[in-house]
């Protein structure tokens, strides 16, 4: 990996809300991390496109903060970038706000593009998550909306190391997410 | 239509046009689409990239991007510095920072309506670009970055760089195209608020459609590598291309580069 991939990870992973995943290793391990109860009854379980943990057989937790890290960077993001741009390639970049004026649906439709940017938002988190995920081998649990906010919300360090541990713990017990 | 669908379109309609932001950008200097009806006329010191687009099942246009050389990225980042500076302490983190650059751009949308010609479903897209060294960046303009792997490939001046066919397809969904295989029928996770959507770029074969008007001695297959994953924040999105038989492979999401058999590194 390169320096200036390093750097971005770094600054990436701090716009994504927390520290990032090499000084989250260290951190976390410092830190006891309590494993959730997965045991979310059937009746509580969220939207299973959107609601899930992962989990790999055999997985180390070593190996899965690991990939969880190198997943993280990828959450950090913005508005669509215009076309024609420029793209440092191989540098950072800044994340683009939406542009401070008013839409075209007017205020109204700023209200509800207000409303509807928070759970816009979530899912093009789990989106990422998911695309960066599967294909390292990662299988995904159902679990519960309320859950899901307590291991993805907040210091990143710690969200990482939590989900870690569930992902080389024992299979959860909820059903799992197929394809 | 639903919000998703809106949604969508709404998304794709903000790439691939210049934003006014971008408009005295001098693009054509850089990039041009060649379109229905002109005459086509090699010049040594540009290159060109021909493209086919199956739109069978979706019309979208990849996002290129040029390598941009050092003075290039000096002078972004002196522009910057400057916008930074400019905008106080308002800006936040300078890391975060971002600024509507309007220098010599390096990133551009091959778009399907403004295709050179067309078979059937098949739009063949030409574009007079600056020579270099070129990554598919994403699809359907920024809605999509290919940032967990892709391709990169030189375009030489006095030279038409055949990219062979793209081919979209939805991801969530089964597809008839056997080059989207592993890349598609992800499940309803793939199609939240916004659907992921499946790439892949089909080298030239022999049969494929040539448009009439082009020279075949001017023409050379893109000599495609493995480029490892990249941060683009600025996309809806994130996906990867789907694996290219002797170029580009993946191995638990890791990006190989086949000619080589070595990772293709992150950047």
């Amino acid at each position: 990996m390169n320096k200036r991939f390093c750097l971005f990870w770094f600054s990436a992973a701090l716009l994504a809300g927390g520290a990032p995943s090499a000084f989250a290793q260290s951190v976390a391990s410092e830190t006891s991390v309590a494993t959730p109860d997965l045991n979310i009854p059937a009746s509580v379980l969220g939207d299973a496109r959107k609601y899930f943990v992962f989990h790999k057989p055999g997985v180390t937790v070593e190996q899965a903060t690991s990939d969880l890290g190198f997943c993280w960077r990828f959450l950090p993001h913005g508005f669509q970038r215009p076309i024609p741009g420029f793209v440092p390639w191989q540098r950072s970049d800044g994340v683009r706000k939406a542009p401070n004026t008013v839409g075209p649906y007017g205020l109204v439709g700023d209200v509800i593009g207000g409303i509807i940017a928070g759970p816009l938002e979530r899912s093009m988190r789990q989106s990422r998550m998911f695309r960066c995920m599967v294909p390292r081998g990662y299988a995904r649990y159902r679990t519960s909306e309320a859950l899901w906010k307590q291991i993805n919300i907040g210091d990143a360090a710690q969200a990482i190391r939590i989900q870690a541990l569930i992902a080389a713990g024992p299979v959860p017990p909820t059903p799992r997410v197929l394809p | 239509m639903t919000l998703r669908a809106i949604l969508i379109v709404a998304c794709l309609a903000l790439t691939g046009i210049a934003s006014p932001a971008c408009a005295k950008i001098d693009v054509d200097g850089e990039f041009r689409h060649i379109r229905a009806g002109e005459t086509f006329q090699l010049r040594p010191d540009r290159a060109y990239l021909l493209l086919r687009i199956d739109t069978t099942r979706l019309p979208l246009g990849p996002a290129i991007l040029r390598v941009p050389d050092r003075q290039e990225i000096d002078a972004y980042e002196m522009a910057r510095q400057a916008a930074y500076a400019k905008a106080g302490k308002k800006a936040g983190p300078l890391e975060s920072f971002s600024f509507d650059y309007d220098g010599r751009p390096n990133l551009f949308v091959l778009v399907p309506k403004y295709a050179f010609a067309s078979l059937g479903k098949i739009v063949a897209i030409l574009a007079e670009v600056t020579p270099g060294d070129y990554v598919i960046y994403g699809t359907g303009g920024t809605y999509e970055c290919l940032c967990l792997g892709t391709v990169g490939f030189a375009a030489p001046a006095g030279r038409i760089t055949d990219l062979g066919t793209m081919i979209s397809d939805r991801a969530w969904e089964p597809s008839a195209f056997p080059e989207l295989a592993g890349e598609v029928d992800l499940g309803p996770s793939a199609v939240m608020d916004y659907g992921l959507y499946a790439t892949a770029v089909r080298p030239l074969r022999p049969c494929d459609f040539l448009p009439a008007g082009l020279d075949p001695g001017q023409i050379s297959p893109a000599r495609f590598h493995a480029v490892g994953p990249f941060v683009e924040p600025n996309t809806m999105l994130i996906n990867r291309l789907a694996p290219i038989p002797g170029v580009l492979a993946y191995d638990n999401g890791r990006v190989i580069d086949v000619a080589t058999g070595a990772e293709a590194l992150p950047n």
